[in-house]
This record gives C-alpha cells, sequence and structure tokens, in this order.
C-alpha cells in the first residue's frame, strides 16, 4: 500500500503538479523572466512524465549489448526517453527565444513589468 | 520518380533552410531567393504528386521503419491539394518579402525562418505519427515567433510564445498519455486502440489536444495573441499567419479527430462542435467592432477557423461520417487559405493601419482596390468568387442534416462577416482619406503576385468543379 502511493506520487502526481506549479506561475507572474521560468518548470513536469511513463520496474537500461545474447534482460521501454531528449532540445530553444525576447522588449520599453507593458501597449 | 516521395516536401525546405548561414558566407545577396526555391520546388512537387495519388491515404514509411512504429507520412489527393494551397501562397508571400520588406529585420533569419516555415507546415499537414506532428507543430512555431517579430511587434510575439509554449505542453501530457494508453504513437493505431479505454480518459485526452491545437490553429482558448500578432506583423508574416500556419494547424487538427478520435466518440465531436460555434460567433463580434484592418482580418481569420472545425465536427458527430458536410469544411478551408492571403497583402500594400486612413485608396490606386475586392468578395461569398461555393455547400449540406442551430449561427456570422467587409470596400473605393500621406509605390511585379491568387479565386468561382472533384475526392470514394 505504501509503495504503491509513493509510486502513484513519483510517477504522476509529482510531476503533474510540478507542471500546475508552472502553469500557477505562469498566470500569476507579471515579470517576463519570471514568466519564462514558469514557463521552463511547466516543461519540467511534463519531461518528468513522460519518462515516468517508460519505468518498468527493476528494469535496466535499454542499451543492446553482447551479455544480452546470454540473457533476456527486461528494458526500460526508451521511447519516452527519446521523446523527452528532443522535448528537452526544443525547449531549451524556446526558452532562448523567449530570453531574447526580453531583452528586447526591455531595451524598447525600460520595463519587463507586464502591466506596465501593458498600458505602454494601449 | 525521385520527385514522386512526399518526404521530400519537407526535407527539401529543411536542407535548404540550414543552407543558408552557410551560403550567406559566400554569396550574400543570393540567400533571399532560396526560400524561393524551397516554395517554388515544393509547388511543383506538390503538383507533380496530386495526379497520382488517389482519394485513398497513402502511407510513405520512413527510414524502413513499420508504419505502426515508426513514422509515417500520409499522402492522398486531398492532402496535396492542401499542400498545394499552402505552398503557392507561401511562395508568393516570399516574393512580397523579396520586393517589398527585404530590409526589414535581419537579411539572414528571415529567409531561414520562411523556409523552416515551410518544411514545418508541410510536415504538420503530411505526418501521420503524433510526436512527429509535435515536432512539426514547434518547428512552425519557432519559425511563426521569429516571423512575427518581423516588424518589432515584440509584446504581441511575446504573448504568441506563451500561450504556444502552454499548447505544445498540453500536447506533450496528451501524446504521452495516448501512448502509454495504447502502446501506439501512429494516429491511426492508436485511434484503433481508443476503444479500450474509459470514457473519461478519451474526454481528457481529446480535450488536451484541442487546447494543444488551438494555439496554432486560431481557435478558442488559447488564441489571444492572434490580433496583436497580425496588428503588427509584416505583409509577408501576415500572409503566413493567416494562410500557412493556420491552414496546417486546422488541417491538423482535421487529422488528429479524424484518425485518433474517428467518428465514434460523439461527446469528443459535440464538444468541439461547440468549441468551433463560440469562436465563430467571438471572432465575427470582434471583427465587426475593429477599425484596425489587419486585427479586423485577424479576427475574422479567427472566426473562419472555428467555422471550419465546427464543420468539421458536425460531420462527424453521428456516427457516420458526412462526406457533403466534411468536404465543404476542406473547401472552405481552402478558399479561405487564398483569399485571407489576397486580401492581407493588399492590405500591407495599402500602408495603411485603419479603415478612416485608407479612405479612397482604392480609387487612387485601381488595380490594388480591384485585387483586394475580389479576395474580400470571395471571403463574404459573392457569387462569382470561390467562397461562394463553399459557403453555398455549407448551408446546404447542414440544413440537408437539420442542423438549425448551426445554420443559424453560420448564417449570423456571414451578415456580420459581409457587413464589416462591405464597410472596408466602402471605405477603400468612396471613403475620403483623413491622412495626407501619399500611398507607397507598387512595382508591377507585385501586382502579378496579386493577379495570381486574384484569377484563381476567380477561376474556382467560375469552374468550382474542378477544385470540388480534387477536394472531396467523393467520386473515388475517400475521405482524407
Amino acid at each position: 500500500m505504501g509503495h504503491e502511493w509513493l509510486s502513484l506520487w513519483s510517477f504522476l502526481y509529482g510531476p503533474l503538479s510540478i507542471f500546475l506549479v508552472g502553469l500557477y506561475g505562469l498566470l500569476t507572474q507579471k515579470n517576463l523572466i519570471k514568466m519564462a521560468i514558469s514557463i521552463n518548470i511547466m516543461d519540467y513536469g511534463v519531461n518528468l512524465f513522460i519518462i515516468s511513463l517508460g519505468y518498468v520496474p527493476s528494469a535496466e537500461a535499454p542499451i543492446y549489448t553482447d551479455a544480452v545474447k546470454t540473457y533476456l534482460p527486461v528494458f526500460a521501454d526508451p521511447l519516452p526517453q527519446a521523446l523527452v531528449l528532443t522535448a528537452i532540445v526544443i525547449s531549451v530553444a524556446v526558452t532562448a527565444f523567449i530570453l531574447a525576447l526580453t531583452i528586447k522588449i526591455h531595451s524598447q520599453y525600460g520595463t519587463t513589468d507586464l502591466t506596465k507593458l501593458g498600458e505602454m501597449e494601449l | 520518380m525521385i520527385m514522386q516521395n512526399p518526404v521530400l516536401l519537407i526535407a527539401v525546405p529543411l536542407l535548404l533552410a540550414f543552407l543558408i548561414p552557410v551560403f550567406s558566407s559566400f554569396f550574400k545577396g543570393a540567400v533571399r531567393f532560396i526560400p524561393v526555391l524551397a516554395g517554388g520546388f515544393n509547388v511543383i512537387a506538390a503538383a507533380l504528386l496530386i495526379p497520382q495519388a488517389s482519394g485513398d491515404v497513402a502511407v510513405t514509411e520512413i527510414g524502413g521503419w513499420a508504419s505502426a512504429y515508426g513514422i509515417s507520412l500520409l499522402f492522398s489527393s486531398q492532402i496535396g491539394y492542401m499542400i498545394l494551397a499552402v505552398n503557392l501562397t507561401a511562395l508568393l508571400a516570399i516574393f512580397y518579402y523579396i520586393l517589398n520588406e527585404r530590409d526589414l529585420g535581419s537579411p539572414l533569419a528571415y529567409p531561414i525562418a520562411f523556409t523552416l516555415a515551410l518544411s514545418g507546415a508541410n510536415g504538420m499537414i503530411m505526418t501521420g505519427d503524433l510526436f512527429n506532428l509535435f515536432v512539426f507543430m514547434e518547428m512552425t512555431a519557432i519559425a511563426g515567433y521569429i516571423i512575427a517579430v518581423h516588424k518589432k511587434g515584440y509584446l504581441g510575439t511575446f504573448r504568441f510564445v506563451v500561450l504556444s509554449s502552454v499548447g505544445s505542453a498540453f500536447f506533450l501530457i496528451a501524446t504521452a498519455s495516448l501512448y502509454n494508453a495504447t502502446g501506439f504513437l501512429n494516429m491511426a493505431m492508436a485511434g484503433k486502440n481508443l476503444g479500450a479505454l474509459s470514457t473519461p480518459f478519451i474526454s481528457v485526452i481529446s480535450v488536451l489536444f484541442i487546447m494543444a491545437l488551438s494555439s496554432e490553429a486560431e481557435l478558442l482558448p488559447l488564441n489571444g495573441w492572434v490580433a496583436p500578432v497580425y496588428r503588427e506583423s509584416s505583409g509577408a508574416g501576415s500572409v503566413f499567419f493567416a494562410s500557412v500556419f493556420s491552414g496546417a494547424a486546422l488541417f491538423a487538427v482535421i487529422k488528429v479527430m479524424l484518425i485518433v478520435f474517428g467518428i465514434n466518440y460523439a461527446y469528443v465531436h459535440q464538444g468541439l462542435l461547440v468549441l468551433g460555434l463560440v469562436t465563430l460567433a467571438a471572432g465575427e463580434a470582434a471583427a465587426f467592432k475593429q477599425s484596425n484592418l489587419k486585427k479586423m482580418v485577424a479576427y475574422s481569420s479567427i472566426a473562419q477557423s472555428g467555422l471550419i472545425i465546427a464543420a468539421v465536427a458536425a460531420a462527424m458527430r453521428s456516427g457516420v461520417l458526412h462526406n457533403g458536410l466534411f468536404n465543404a469544411a476542406l473547401f472552405q478551408l481552402i478558399n479561405n487559405i487564398l483569399a485571407k492571403a489576397l486580401v492581407l497583402l493588399g492590405i500591407a500594400l495599402l500602408g495603411q493601419a485603419t479603415l478612416k486612413e485608407i479612405g479612397g485608396a482604392g480609387t487612387r490606386k485601381k488595380w490594388l482596390g480591384v485585387f483586394i475586392s475580389a479576395g474580400v468578395l470571395s471571403l463574404i461569398g459573392m457569387p462569382g468568387f470561390a467562397g461562394f461555393w463553399s459557403k453555398l455547400f455549407l448551408v446546404r449540406e447542414l440544413v440537408g442534416n437539420r442542423m438549425f442551430v448551426f445554420t443559424l449561427v453560420f448564417l449570423l456570422a456571414a451578415l456580420f462577416e459581409a457587413y464589416y467587409y462591405l464597410r472596408f470596400l466602402q471605405s477603400l473605393f468612396l471613403g475620403k482619406s483623413t491622412t495626407a500621406a501619399s500611398l507607397p509605390k507598387t512595382s508591377w511585379v507585385t501586382y502579378i503576385l496579386l493577379f495570381v491568387l486574384a484569377a484563381l479565386i476567380i477561376l474556382i468561382g467560375f469552374a468550382p468543379d474542378v477544385i470540388i472533384r480534387a477536394v472531396s475526392g467523393l467520386s473515388l470514394g475517400g475521405v482524407l
């Protein structure tokens, strides 16, 4: 029982709550940099969630070596790991873009506060 | 022979995009023609692929993996026409960029962004794999971010980046959950195994997918970026958003709905129908109030996305696929791509932002006025223009299938749309300018771009059966 509770938390609720923390930050923060951080936290949550879906109890890393010829190991699902690798790369690119954009916004408007920017836009 | 593989529509622009930085160190001035090369190749390749395709979907396996496990591309005559429309408008927008907006922004970044956008949009239209769709979605989105800052509209772009990032996070959660539950990333296989899952799970997954795709498809709830980005984008950029990105994303929504969820989940399609109608009504109401031309077209674009998605959902919701309604929606999508591109290029050439400022511009620049009118009249659905037929088919099918609420919303929306677009034409031809600024000069080459779009719209308007037969594939018995 205790074990099941823990694994549900570490594999499902944990990542999803990290995602929700990021989403909450994105909705409440007014500073553009903090919004970028919130997006990153969201991405971490999602990536952890995907990785944990590929978890197989007491499995080995899915690397095909000579040892496989002699015994049949249980592999963790490699596909989610490949997906996360792609997702991480994309999220790095997007973060770089957001930060560059923030620099541009700051040099044009002199602030990174969303409320002030909203007033200036109108 | 080599042109027969649809993967080239993605691979060639991608390769060319990455060659641009290399190329620029040798021939700096020639870099801007690379997007033309990519777009031209795609238009020719699509035109060559269409006659060989049938109404049934042909699956191309990539990298020698069986389609259930590897990435597969889908191609049919419908998909071919979709690709042709998207790439043709993109090519014209790229020509417009070279002719009129070359000096705007970095001379290196924009050719790369346009070429990447082409590759990503084609990928979104053709891929049959969910994670692959995510990658192409992100690729078009990142190209879109670059295109959105073309005229230094940083704030609108920031909004776009944030909403699109939220959308892609939702997409990843949905894709991973679906993979975990069904064991497949392939759309068709995932859809096949969906039947064993519980109703709440399917509802949540479908909501996540729709929310994820809503940012680029300009649907509610994640479409808050559309108006600010359109307002601040360049002429070529706005065409990319209105025709290329939203066309590809809408097609991706339709594809996910049709292949993954199919026609068996009435509650999914019912929800999508409501979302589409709300988007339609909200978009038209917002467009109605605008005096800024680009924002008006932006909200009208949102409304059209809603209409198309609502029609697709209505076609699938009763457990049988209504071919007529589905095809009318696809026809409307293609007409919308062409007409929006024409109107937005025209507005960019006017060089003025608001309804008052353009007063009488159509009488001073007669050809421009004529071309814009062709686009606008097609959007409204005047007889003799392409938009008339798709709207007529939509109404006929809606009434034929006894969907009276939808018909009512659609007709009211069309009335609103006609009102604000005619107000635009009235101001264009009969209004008096409030600014002394003279209109920017337009070269005759630019007029050729507008002429191509206007000619296509009028051609479809007078001979719709050519396109309809191709788009619908009814005679061939296949849908999508």
